[in-house]
């Protein structure tokens, strides 16, 4: 009942316009007042320390402005340049850019507003005066943009390690083959598009010459090998994913200071949206973890699994009745706050059933982007349509479904064969 | 989201909104803090990951004055988030309600934001205040008194409930203007 009771306060105060950080934290000292009175508050103070004190959520800031300083120096530019040479030959020609691009971009940032923001800026605008359909080159970029949260390094991935003590190394890694494979799917279907319908974007006569495409090399060679010393670090288990994330702000510094964009006023700039975006997330956790404290404190955990175990769910129906849940949370629900809340619920059930933890990681993760594009809290969307003003909310949803239904498609093929996220960590990291 | 896009991009003219040079300062000290204390976290991590990696030598408190930075970013940040309105929130039922509800309702959700800092400000104040009298240091190198690294946790809700505060002010000013 008091879960109930909890779960329907925080929905009321999300769909009222509460800031969501508050209404976890109301939510959660209410839960904790109905179990035990006043007197469940006297661990507030050490349950605070615990959910802040922590190492290992550092890397969220630092990949926080990792992304910032490349963004602000305005480099997503030159890696569009860079990447376009290579995809002119494809049917769809630009638009594989706009997924290429996007992977790279989101293999050295580590959430899919960062991505779709850097890609978008600089594609919609020049896509559609170049003859493309503006809804295909929408979608491509939301679904692009999307890649930002499964491709390491991924914040969403940090916040769902920190509540379920599994090792970010191996979710990192388990989230690259995934995210590449999404992207080819992605790649493909635009390929089958334009071939049946070459109306959608225009013919590229001219192919790049060698001169061209050696020069498009050396603007994606700095990024290229960020993205080595990034999660190469990490995968080569040199660094932890903190460390990874410092070296990395190195890193694009140096890249930012190459290109001569690097100034102080960048840099405070990207200083302070850091600050801004950080303690916006890290705050979001913190609010999770009382309220986490509050459902292991009630034992609703362990009630679901009996239930469960009873009702007799099969791990299928299981997995799939999570989809519903999280489709149906994500209209009230920013993503990272979904897995924070619900991610500790369901947790001891998904043990119980033998689900993989890391597996289910990329899994919750695949949710979180298609919440990312779904009306109304579909934050893809938005940051896409406000890169242009001829582009509206509308078109970029048009553009984004068959996306949805890929994404869609993926998920179940992540059910089947589950070492598709499971074989890279159990070779990499054993 | 867009909102908060486009909310960034006008405090990028014109700054957030203000309810005095009072809040203007004390944002200001916040920056200040926060990005210091960014730059520090990226030297320390880096210089532990190079002393490791090529003199196999660890600092031996790095893990730890890291985990205080975080600390101080979570809750200064999110002051800071705070009072440029870029906080998640979701806006959707509240935009299609009538101005004077809205007003109503922002009220009523800053006051209980308002509750919720004085909770958390009470409760970590006890926490410092039982880590001082009991003598209790962090089992590491630096063996740091714990009450001094928490003391972050009340002063970092006193900011946020600072401006919350300010939002507050700023929307009575608005009603009695009859804005």
């Amino acid at each position: 009942m008091e879960v109930i009771l909890a779960f329907g306060l925080l929905i009321g105060l999300l769909i009222g316009g509460m800031w969501v950080q508050f209404a976890v934290a109301g939510a959660g000292l209410f839960y904790l007042w109905m179990l035990k009175g006043f007197s469940a508050w006297k661990a507030l103070g050490i349950v605070s320390w615990g959910a802040s004190n922590s190492f290992t959520l550092a890397a969220i800031p630092l990949f926080v402005l990792m992304a910032e300083i490349l963004l602000s120096s305005g480099l997503s530019t030159r890696l569009y340049n860079g990447v376009a040479p290579f995809m002119r030959r494809l049917p769809g020609g630009l638009l594989h850019t706009n997924i290429v691009g996007s992977g790279i971009f989101a293999a050295i940032s580590g959430g899919s507003a960062p991505t779709a923001a850097a890609m978008s800026t600089v594609a919609l605008p020049e896509l559609s005066s170049r003859g493309y359909n503006t809804r295909l080159v929408a979608g491509s970029l939301a679904a692009g943009g999307t890649l930002g949260i499964l491709i390491p390094p991924s914040i969403t991935m940090i916040i769902y390690a920190t509540f379920t003590e599994t090792s970010i190394a191996q979710l990192f890694s388990a989230g690259l083959v995934p995210g590449i494979v999404l992207a080819l799917l992605y790649m493909g279907f635009i390929a089958v598009r334009v071939t049946l319908n070459p109306s959608l974007a225009p013919k590229i006569e001219r192919q790049a010459t060698a001169g061209e495409l050696w020069s498009a090399l050396l603007d994606i060679v700095p990024f290229l090998l960020l993205i080595v010393v990034v999660l190469g670090s990490i995968y080569g288990g040199f660094a932890t994913p903190t460390e990874a994330g410092a070296v990395g702000v190195v890193g694009a510094t140096l890249i930012a200071a190459l290109y001569g964009r690097l100034s102080k006023k960048l840099l405070l700039d990207a200083l302070d949206r850091t600050a801004s975006m950080s303690g916006n997330i890290l705050f979001i956790v913190f609010t999770s973890m009382i309220f986490a404290y509050a459902t292991a404190l009630s034992g609703v955990g362990d009630n679901l699994v009996s239930f469960l175990e009873q009702a007799e769910v099969s791990r299928l129906s299981f997995l799939l009745i999570i989809m519903v849940v999280f489709a149906v949370l994500g209209c009230f629900m920013e993503g990272l706050g979904m897995i924070a809340i619900i991610v500790p619920v369901i947790f001891p059930a998904l043990i119980a059933m033998d689900v993989d933890p890391i597996w289910f990681g990329v899994f919750v993760v695949i949710l979180v982007e298609l919440g990312q594009l779904t009306p109304p809290l579909g934050v893809i969307l938005f940051v896409v349509a406000s890169s242009s003003d001829t582009v509206k909310v509308e078109d970029v949803i048009m553009g984004t479904l068959p996306f949805f239904a890929m994404i869609l498609l993926f998920m179940l093929l992540l059910i089947a064969f589950p070492q598709i996220a499971l074989f890279l960590p159990s070779v990499t990291l054993g | 989201m867009k909102q908060s896009a486009n909310k960034l991009e006008q405090q990028k003219e014109n700054g957030p909104a203000s309810a005095g040079p009072v809040f203007d300062l004390l944002a200001r000290s916040v920056r200040l803090l926060t990005g210091a204390v960014l730059v520090a976290l990226v030297i320390l991590v880096c210089s532990e990951a190079f002393l490791r990696g090529a003199f196999n030598y660890s600092l031996g408190f790095a893990e730890e004055v890291t985990a205080y930075g975080v600390v101080m970013l979570t809750l200064f940040g999110a002051a800071l988030a705070l009072r440029q309105g870029v906080l998640f929130q979701v806006n959707i039922l509240f935009d299609s309600l009538p101005r004077r509800a809205q007003m109503v309702l922002r009220c009523a959700f800053y006051l209980l934001a308002l509750a919720i800092c004085v909770v958390f400000i009470w409760k970590t104040k006890d926490l410092v205040i039982s880590s001082f009298s009991r003598g209790k240091f962090a089992p590491t190198v630096l063996q740091t008194p714990l009450w001094v690294p928490q003391l972050l946790l009340p002063s970092g809700f006193v900011f946020i409930a600072l401006f919350v505060v300010e939002k507050l002010l700023l929307s009575c000013r608005n009603i009695w203007a009859g804005r």
